[in-house]
């Protein structure tokens, strides 16, 4: 017969109760099991989990209105980053001065329609080394061009310094124009042809009097101002052939004769 | 010979000459220090230039008729 070291349970009126000693609270406990039946009539004990909480199994439930679907679950999940952003990492960005809508409107106002793609970029990067612009393919276009300080390598004279003159103000490039020209006490233009030579890019005249003094200059020019020729003397002036400069001559006496090339 | 005299109104005068009712293709153009008289008293320079610097476009003179005395 066993011995219990604790006395009997009882009730209000000293009667003995039923009971079970449970060593967990020191205290004769009156204990029951719960049955529920299933559907197909079996009765089943109810059970608590690891954590003494009842078990419920909601398999044969049917899911609340509007609940996720496995299926829609999965699909969120699959677009959900690897390693999405802290919170922290969110908060730093929030903090950054991003544009306003206004302020992109305003960008995208200046972006030009069709701007260059990188291909092109890569294409003009091409052309340029690295201190800048080394080719020049096209001509110069025709007319006075200002190059600007230009040096010439005298590395090795003659070679690497060698320039080839293609023309100049003194190169004949067309038939000269040939005359003689009456110079009276009328200052009056002087050229060889019929009038002046279009593009002139020299004129010559020679003072083939034997004793008097003819002078040229501009058309305010007189017997008294003019720069002298003195019988016998050659002048050579040169001219831009894009601009037009009259020159005039006068006798400081009877008329002469000057002998004028025109180039 | 056809005349045509311009004053520039900047003490210049063009004088423009034109061969062309002699039958010659020859066109002058000059200016002058001056008014219309200064350009009529160059006029007959201008044209003796003309004539001379472009001799071969204007037909030789005709010769007389006869032989020559010697």
């Amino acid at each position: 017969m066993a011995n219990f070291p604790h006395a009997l349970n009882t009730d209000s009126s000293s009667n003995l109760t039923n009971g079970v000693w449970d060593d967990n609270v020191a205290q004769w406990m009156s204990k029951n099991q719960m049955y529920v039946q299933t559907s197909a009539g079996i009765w089943t004990p109810l059970a608590l989990d690891a954590s003494g909480y009842l078990k419920a199994s909601i398999k044969d439930s049917a899911l609340p209105s509007g609940a996720a679907t496995q299926t829609t679950s999965a699909a969120i999940l699959a677009k959900i980053l690897t390693a999405p952003a802290t919170e922290a990492k969110q908060d730093t960005l929030n903090a950054k001065d991003f544009a306003t809508q206004t302020t992109l409107t305003a960008i995208l106002a200046k972006i030009i329609a069709t701007p260059a793609t990188e291909a092109t970029m890569a294409s003009i990067l091409t052309q340029l080394g690295t201190t800048g612009l080394k080719k020049i393919i096209d001509a110069l276009p025709a007319g006075p061009n200002i190059l600007g300080k230009i040096g010439i390598d005298q590395t090795t004279p003659g070679t690497t310094n060698a320039i080839a003159m293609i023309s100049s103000i003194d190169s004949i490039v067309i038939t000269p124009v040939v005359g003689v020209k009456t110079i009276t006490a009328t200052a009056a233009e002087i050229f060889a042809g019929g009038s002046v030579k279009a593009n002139r890019r020299k004129l010559i005249i020679r003072n083939e009097d034997q004793a008097l003094r003819m002078r040229i200059g501009p058309s305010t020019l007189t017997q008294q101002n003019g720069y002298p020729m003195e019988p016998g003397a050659t002048v050579e002036i040169q001219f831009d052939p894009a601009t037009a400069v009259p020159i005039y001559a006068i006798s400081e006496g009877a008329a002469l004769n000057a002998a004028v090339v025109e180039v | 010979m056809t005349v045509v005299i311009t004053d520039n109104l900047d003490g210049t005068t063009s004088i423009a000459l034109n061969f062309i009712d002699e039958g010659v293709i020859l066109q002058g153009e000059t200016h002058i220090k001056g008014n219309e008289t200064a350009a009529l008293a160059y006029l007959p320079f201008f044209e003796k230039d003309m004539r001379r610097n472009f001799a071969d476009q204007f037909p030789l003179p005709e010769s007389p008729e006869g032989g020559i005395e010697i």
